[in-house]
């Protein structure tokens, strides 16, 4: 009997030993962060999923482009360009300018932009990491490209526009100088001023421009960062700079138009004209454009943003452009077929912006810089095979630019920045317009936002 | 059943019997029960020694006493009685519905209620069985003073939600710990589909013979780190030693969904589409799509009227059949059980079938060791819809217009609707589930010593799932030619155990009992998933039919704890009752320096009718009175949520890494402490009445803490803020009438309760979730939202009441036509404060009528679906009938705004779709016959019973949505299920069935 109790006795103690090593226990699918971010090569994937970031489908997988003609567009069945059919309540709310700071798509949008900040921060701050100068170099300019980029999507959407030739105080967005690493701390903040983030779109933009390469393989490169340039000196009404950077680009990139126009699209890797494109594979990123663009042969959900007459109208005969569509034999619903590959790139900046910009910057300057604004625009026309034009204005340009770059995400940027109202009458008749900076075209803060950052103000007409 | 549960505590009464010191001569006789049937199992001792022994299968006993000695005979839920031996003597027996008498199972042992200072609700076997509901849970309902128990709607493998005593918890696991034979049960939800299931829905009630729901802390504590939300304890049944008991039961029945709602017809919604354009100037747009939805019919004499609704419901049917054989001699018992289970759901497309298995065996190896293994199997297989947030789900087809036809001429759905077609989904997709359970436990028992034993007990649980999703060619939103998903998950869980337990009187007036041990408990959970695309064509249903394969997921995680525990009941003299227990978890889920808790729990009790002078009171028959303290832990915090982690996160097929989840180094359990106060009184031998009060603060809250989105996280873990729920229990147990021919026994029970936050992170901050939010000093997890405060006269504009705050800190409750001047303010409890269950039993000869009402008061619940469904036209949506209340002219007094297309005129977040759902269910009903037992002698059968039984037969509510027990069940982007929220939910089923059960 004694035997019997101390050998239970015995096997008792031993067991617990052994049991108590049993509680150091890793994750199998996730790393602690301090690992990741103490070896070049953690820092490195950081690095690459900050672009998976983007290519999320409520980012640069698409949704950040559609935002931009679902708020652009009239939404007023006889005026539209396109008319909104889908189901989805947040996106109708653009569609009818009365958005909601409930709305969980602006919301994703929001959360996502900022987490690509902040990724692009820890990239920076640790890139010491990384042992190979030009590396670091290199790795610096991506993650501050991909910074500007978010915060340029940011202050154009969530603030009031940016307005030449004056001081531009109005509230923008809340900026993260630092990387966060102690998400215990109070991390309230007020929005900094439009002019600010601005500053630090443009600056972060120059440092990229110096610091990458001119050829990236699908990452930004230096031109990348030059084109983005181009595009924020635009709408800063900054037609010098924004004339001298799309100059470089077309000057010194390599980019070419296609031959074709609809060779443009629907690619899995980068072709001549892609400037920068966000790669999208069966098992990596999500395009969103073909969700809400294409028919569901074509893996959208059938055409939720379908092309009306009034689009149609804008076009001259002939122009490929204007027959650049298809009509949904399911629900007769008329299509683009800029997004009919599921798989496809997202383009984010075609080669044919540029000439776009150079032009509208030559013609208001009155300079000839690289071409005239005329040889351009007839070298976008004529690849589309329309007729060449033989004198331009200014509104000529602005109406190339919808007729080129139409459902890839300008409209609303380009009515702000050239100060255009949008009239959502019924009737077409101008007795409803929505000014270029009405409180109905900036998108509410996130309400979740709102609830959690104490410091930070709404945008006027929105509740909380 | 009866004859199980006594065999059940025959065996456990074996178990502790000592053996006996021989005696002078010789007693033998019999115990019955007033009808003269014999009992076996009935412990006789002869009064004032340890000489004791049972009946056998047939009722007789022998016992080493001399004639003239005092015998007493006892026996669970009947009176013990006290007689002078006499040799060939009877012993009859009355039964006695007291509860008193009942062995609870405590965790680690069993002990009498009469001894208990616990808090522990209980069911058994005869309480549950033959309802017609495909889970346990759901058995359970309404009769359990404190427990809640809510199925999240009316799929046939709904999640189910358990709430003890309130929540002990806002962003952690709040569900109990479920424990079947000492087995920590893996109750993981492993859906993909977004909706939940229920892993319990693995068991099956003819195989359990109790249930016992530990709810203070004094129970509890020997649970620790997981013990705060409660612990279940499942108990299956087990042989009795005696000829072998066969029994069969087989039913059948018939389901309806409880309550439909009501919608508008095609007639109806044209005309008030028309109006909604022609106030918005827009009829052009309305009816340029009415044209597309009706197809070329003339949507304007309402050439198609389609009932949309009637295409989501259909009629279901239950099958039950199980059978169970029992017995066994004095070495060896056993159980065998079989159960099949076939749920045809109301919903279309919906159905379980399941098939259940139990062998329990022990084996007295030699007087002092006996072994034995429980073991049990199950398969079942589920057909799913998608998640109610789906628009192929078929609950969101009552928004389609009713003028689209559901099919064409040809017989194919119907493919130009507003939404996509849920026909579509049925025709061209299927969701099917397959879980396996294996649940076994192989134990020793060794008697080292007079009154010490040594358990051992190692128990393995394994859940196995997989799920198979097939899209076919024609399936909504493909592109792909077909597309098949399939996951498979192990879950794996094994649990070593061992402890001492020591019994011993002294003095005859001091009963002590100990037990001390320790438990390893190690998990494992492997998945994976595979999905391809483009088929051949739409025969092929498997990964190997597609072209290519698309996309793969594994992964893999585990957790273990290290304890020991140890507990201590001492009473003197039957009066006066002490309890004390501690357990020391460990647990790989906590932080380094946090990676260890201690858990004591203390309980005392007076029972004041032992007291010289209650002790012959015949009125006042029993009198307790009890309380109790311990700490208790909840360690359902996630496996790794401490940590500040990365994930992979690829680009264009290149490594990546995301930032994942914001760590927090001193994350641990959250600390419940729990008070218990508590009476116990019988009057007359007839009427028990016990009352509690609980108060259970929960420290340590683990949040979910929503950071500033511009951080780049969205959340982060915390241990910060309080909780505290406390009420009232009280269950009364009566027996009415009680004559030879007819019982009528009646238990109800009412809890009250109420989960107030008292502390929040970061200086008090209130935590908003959608429409919910956490703040000090209101209901947790209340609802948030704008008032509604209905329809201008004058024009049919919706008014929000403004709830601003005025420089003198009150509310402005002016109204605004503008909803952004309007401020959201606590609106509602999405938990009930008043929950009550009235059970009735009458039997008369051979009927036996049962019936249970369950009742709940003071929660709401916020359709989030109506801001598509209750518009007044703002889209195409179809709308619920009341929308036809709507403001057409000055004057008019509705609550219903002027129908507007597009308009958005109140269709935003308010109380407008906020609905109180209080009600009163008849939860089941059960009629049933027995044949006279001569007749039922000349068929070779011991019994043969008929019987008619109901599940929801009747429900009375004001509430207006399809059901209260109707929520949402998709897990929305936070993860977590929102609480009380209806968005296209279905309600459960009201089913009645037939069924018979016979005894060999």
């Amino acid at each position: 009997m004694k035997a019997n109790k101390l050998i239970l006795l015995i096997i008792f103690t031993v067991f617990f030993a052994s049991c108590e090593n049993e509680l150091d226990l890793d994750p199998k699918q996730r790393e602690d962060a301090t690992v990741t971010l103490s070896t070049e090569g953690g820092v490195t994937n950081v690095l690459t999923g900050t672009y998976a970031l983007a290519a999320n489908g409520n980012a640069y997988g698409g949704r950040v482009l559609l935002y931009a003609d679902l708020l652009g567009v009239t939404g007023s069945l006889s005026t539209t360009d396109l008319r909104w059919r889908g189901s989805f309540g947040e996106l109708r709310q653009m569609y009818n300018k009365l958005m909601l700071s409930d709305n969980v798509i602006i919301e994703g949008t929001y959360s996502r932009l900022y987490s690509i900040i902040n990724a692009s921060n820890t990239v920076i701050e640790n890139i010491d990491k990384v042992k190979d100068p030009d590396k670091q170099k290199v790795m610096i300019g991506e993650a501050n490209f991909l910074r500007s980029l978010a915060y340029f999507d940011l202050v154009r959407f969530f603030a009031k526009p940016y307005v030449s030739g004056q001081a531009n105080t109005q509230l923008g967005v809340v900026i993260r100088p630092n990387a966060i690493y102690d998400f215990g701390a109070d991390l309230s903040k007020e929005r900094s001023t439009v002019d600010e983030v601005y500053k630090v779109i443009i600056d972060g933009l120059n440092l990229a421009y110096t610091n990458l390469p001119e050829e990236n393989s699908f990452y930004a490169d230096k031109y990348s960062a030059k084109a983005l340039l181009a595009r924020v000196y635009l709408q800063q009404g900054n037609y010098t700079a924004a004339r001298d950077a799309a100059n470089d680009v077309i000057e010194n990139s390599g980019h070419s138009l296609s031959a074709k126009y609809a060779d443009a699209f629907n690619h899995d890797t980068d072709k001549a004209e892609d400037v920068f494109a966000i790669q999208i594979t069966k098992q990596t990123g999500l395009n969103d454009m073909v969700t809400f663009y294409a028919s569901e042969g074509n893996g959208g959900r059938g055409g939720d943003f379908t092309i009306r007459d009034a689009y149609l109208e804008k076009f001259s005969d002939p122009d490929d452009r204007a027959v650049f569509n298809y009509v949904n034999e399911d629900n007769g619903r008329l299509l683009t077929s800029k997004f009919t590959d599921q798989f496809g790139d997202v383009p984010l900046i075609r080669l044919a912006e540029m000439y776009l910009i150079r032009a509208e910057a030559n013609l208001r300057l009155g300079t000839a810089t690289g071409d005239t604004p005329l040889n351009d625009i007839n070298l976008i026309r004529t690849r589309a095979n329309a007729d060449e034009l033989l004198t331009l204005t200014v509104d000529d340009i602005l109406l190339e630019r919808q007729l080129e770059l139409g459902m890839e995400g300008f409209l609303i940027h380009d009515i702000r920045r050239t100060k255009q109202s949008i009239d959502i009458s019924a009737d077409g008749d101008g007795s409803d317009l929505l000014l270029y900076d009405s409180n109905r075209l900036v998108f509410p803060i996130p309400l979740k936002e709102m609830d959690a950052n104490k410091k930070i103000t709404q945008n006027p007409g929105y509740g909380s | 059943m009866k004859i199980n549960l006594k065999h059940f505590l025959w065996l456990l009464l074996v178990l502790s019997v000592q053996i006996a010191v021989a005696q002078g001569g010789t007693i033998s006789g019999t115990v019955t029960d007033n009808k003269g049937v014999p009992i076996p199992g009935v412990n006789i001792v002869l009064k004032g020694t340890s000489v004791s022994t049972q009946t056998d299968f047939d009722g007789n006993f022998k016992i080493q006493a001399n004639t003239g000695d005092v015998l007493v005979a006892s026996y669970v839920s009947f009176a013990t009685v006290e007689v002078k031996a006499s040799n060939a003597m009877t012993i009859k027996m009355v039964e006695t519905q007291n509860e008193l008498e009942a062995v609870m199972v405590v965790g680690y042992g069993t002990q009498s209620k009469k001894n208990l200072t616990d808090n522990i609700a209980r069911v058994t076997a005869k309480d549950i069985q033959q309802i017609p509901v495909s889970n346990v849970q759901n058995a359970l309902v309404g009769k359990l003073a404190g427990v809640q128990i809510t199925q999240t709607n009316g799929k046939v493998e709904g999640g189910i939600n358990i709430r003890v005593r309130g929540a002990a918890s806002i962003s952690a696991g709040t569900q109990p710990l479920y424990v079947l034979d000492g087995i920590p049960l893996i109750n993981d939800n492993e859906s993909s589909n977004g909706a939940p299931t229920n892993p319990l829905l693995t068991l099956s009630t003819n195989e359990i013979e109790s249930i016992d729901v530990l709810k203070d802390a004094s129970s509890a504590a020997i649970y620790g780190a997981r013990g705060a939300n409660g612990v279940v304890l499942i108990t299956t049944k087990k042989g009795k030693e005696g000829k072998g008991n066969f029994s069969l039961n087989f039913s059948q029945g018939v389901s309806e969904p409880t309550h439909k709602r009501k919608w508008l017809n095609a007639k109806q919604y044209v005309e008030l589409l028309q109006e909604a354009g022609r106030n918005v100037d827009d009829l052009e747009s309305v009816e340029d799509e009415l044209e597309y939805l009706s197809q070329g019919t003339d949507w304007r004499n309402g050439e198609v009227d389609t009932d949309w609704q009637d295409i989501a419901f259909r009629t279901g049917y239950t099958t039950d059949a199980d059978f169970s054989a029992s017995g066994g001699d004095d070495k060896t018992k056993y159980f065998f059980s079989g159960a099949y289970n076939n749920t045809t759901g109301i919903i279309d497309s919906n159905d379980l079938e399941r098939i259940t298995a139990r062998s329990n065996l022990s084996h007295k190896v030699t007087d002092r060791f006996t072994a034995g293994i429980n073991f049990g199997f199950s398969r079942s297989v589920i057909h799913r819809v998608q998640d109610d947030n789906s628009f192929s789900t078929p609950l969101q087809s009552v928004a389609q217009a009713p003028i689209s036809q559901a099919r064409l001429e040809d017989g194919t759905p119907n493919p130009n609707t507003e939404y996509v077609n849920y026909l579509l989904a049925k025709d061209n997709t299927s969701w099917k589930t397959i879980m396996r359970r294996l649940t076994g436990k192989i134990f020793g028992e060794l008697k080292l010593a007079k009154g010490l034993k040594f358990n051992s007990d190692f128990s393995y649980d394994l859940l196995m799932q997989t799920e198979d999703y097939w899209q076919g060619k024609n399936a909504p939103f493909m592109a792909t030619d077909g597309a098949v998903f399939a996951t498979s998950v192990n879950t794996e869980n094994y649990v070593f155990s061992n402890y001492f337990t020591y019994d011993h009187t002294f003095a005859e007036k001091h009963v002590l009992n100990a037990v001390a041990g320790m438990e390893f408990n190690k998990y494992n959970r492997r998945y994976q998933d595979v999905n391809s695309i483009y088929f051949p064509n739409d025969d092929f249903h498997t990964i190997d039919g597609g072209a290519e394969v698309n996309e793969g997921h594994g992964n893999e995680t585990d957790y273990a704890f290290v304890s020991q525990f140890g507990r201590l009941n001492y009473s003197y003299a039957g009066k006066y009752l002490f309890k004390a227990s501690v357990r020391r978890d460990g647990s790989s889920r906590f932080g380094k320096n946090e990676r260890f808790g201690i858990f004591p729990a203390f309980s005392a009790g007076w029972v004041i009718s032992q007291e010289e002078f209650l002790k012959d009171n015949n009125i006042l028959s029993y009198l307790k009175v009890k309380a109790s303290w311990g700490k208790l832990g909840n360690a359902e915090i996630g496996n790794f949520a401490s940590r500040q982690l990365y994930r992979p996160n690829p680009y264009n097929l290149k490594s990546g890494l995301t930032f994942d989840q914001a760590g927090n180094d001193n994350l641990t359990w959250e600390k419940s402490t729990q008070t218990d106060l508590g009476v116990e009184v019988g009057f007359l031998n007839k009427i028990t009445f016990e009352a509690d009060y609980y108060q259970k603060d929960t420290d340590g809250l683990l949040f979910q803490v929503p950071l500033p989105l511009s951080s780049g996280a969205t959340y982060i873990n915390k241990n910060i803020g309080k909780i505290r729920s406390s009420g009232f229990e009280f269950t009364l147990n009566t027996k009415n009438i009680e004559t030879e021919n007819f019982k009528w026994n009646t238990s109800f029970n009412l809890t009250t309760n109420e989960s107030v936050v008292k502390s929040l992170p970061n200086n008090n901050t209130d935590i908003i979730l959608d429409f919910g939010i956490n703040r000090v000093g209101e209901n947790i997890s209340s609802f948030y939202l704008v008032e509604y405060a209905g329809v201008d006269p004058a024009n049919g504009d919706a008014l929000f009441v403004k709830n601003t705050v005025n420089a003198d800190g009150s509310l402005d409750k002016s109204t605004t036509n503008d909803y952004s001047e309007a401020k959201r303010i606590i609106s509602g409890n999405p938990f009930p404060t008043l929950m009550s269950g009235l059970t009735n039993t009458m039997t008369y000869k051979g009927f036996d009528f049962t019936f249970t009402f369950q009742g709940e008061w003071g929660a709401s619940i916020y359709n989030s679906a109506g801001q598509y469904m209750s518009t007044a036209a703002d889209y195409f949506d179809n709308q619920t009938a009341d929308q036809l209340n709507r403001w057409q002219n000055p004057g008019d007094i509705t609550d219903v705004p002027q129908a507007r297309f597009g308009a958005s005129n109140g269709t935003q977040a308010s109380t407008r779709y906020l609905d109180k759902s209080d009600f009163i269910r008849l939860r089941n009903l059960t009629f049933g016959y027995s044949l006279p037992s001569q007749a039922v002698k000349k068929m070779q059968l011991s019994s043969l019973r008929v019987y008619f039984t109901a599940v929801n037969l009747l429900t009375f509510t004001n509430y207006e949505g399809y059901d209260p027990e109707a929520r949402r069940d998709d897990s929305r982007a936070s993860g977590a299920a929102v609480i009380g929220e209806d968005f296209y939910s279905a309600p459960p089923a009201k089913t009645i069935a037939i069924g018979v059960n016979i005894n060999f």
